[in-house]
């Protein structure tokens, strides 16, 4: 996809992220400039508050890569796991980082175990829009530090 | 079998009672929140389902299969009421989908 028809999605979508939304959810929005949107959930528990750097390069051709980074903004290299595994613990074979190990997520998609598991096969379909992505890992998140 | 839209509450003593038969229930989404501020006045009987529905009506959310509506850190039921849940005052229902499953990789 072009990367202005890209910005203007990413756009569209991250502008919803505000106000009410992220005073209910606890996130804070540490940047949001196309094509990153870097996010920290549970800011008011310091002790908990968990930080991902999502990339919308070439969304929605290909769905958002995300890193997991310590408070500081480095690149994590311990992670809570909640009880589904969408947090993955282990190194992904590309990135040698923990990494979000579920479908709409660039680095489940690139993992050996589910290259054959293609991003088209949900690209634009509901829960899989930026919001909804967000989303699911925060609640991810919620559970691994329950 | 009352209709929950046209459920209407009867006061029992005056203005208090009357609030009391009532919620102010707001639902925020990633896509928005409805109403878009504030607060929907919203008879504590009605199921909670039903401001969920306007909502996502609202907000043109076209698809909340394996949704979660929750309040604080309460999980609750769209077919239950405000009134079986234990909820009162000003409710921010927090709606989205669940997390999905991981890929065990």
């Amino acid at each position: 996809m072009h990367k202005a028809a890209s910005k203007i999605l990413f756009d569209a979508a991250v502008a919803k992220l505000s106000g009410r939304l992220l005073e209910l959810r606890d996130w804070k929005l540490n940047s949001s400039e196309f094509p990153v949107l870097d996010i920290t959930f549970g800011t008011s528990a310091p002790d908990r508050a968990f930080r991902a750097r999502f990339t919308f390069d070439e969304w929605d051709d290909l769905p958002p890569s995300v890193c997991f980074l310590t408070t500081a903004g480095d690149p994590a290299r311990s992670v809570p796991r909640d009880p589904k595994g969408v947090i993955n613990t282990g190194n992904h074979p590309v990135t040698g980082l923990p990494f979000v190990c579920s479908i709409g997520f660039r680095e489940y998609h690139t993992h050996t175990s589910h290259v054959t598991d293609h991003w088209s096969n949900y690209r634009g379909k509901p829960g899989y829009d930026i919001g909804d992505l967000v989303t699911k890992l925060w609640q991810a998140w919620k559970k691994a530090v329950k | 079998m009352k209709d929950e839209k046209d459920e209407k509450e009867q006061p029992e003593n005056g203005d208090e009672a009357t609030d009391r038969n009532f919620a102010e229930a707001a639902v925020v989404t990633t896509s928005g929140s409805y109403p878009k501020n504030g607060f929907e006045r919203t008879p504590i009987r009605q199921k909670i389902s039903v401001i969920l529905k306007k909502a996502a009506n609202k907000l043109e959310i076209t698809d909340t299969t394996d949704w979660v509506a929750t309040v604080g850190e309460q999980e609750v039921n769209p077919d239950s009421s405000y009134l079986d849940c234990g909820l009162s005052g000003e409710v921010e229902i927090d709606y989205g989908p669940r997390e999905g499953g991981g890929g065990h990789a």
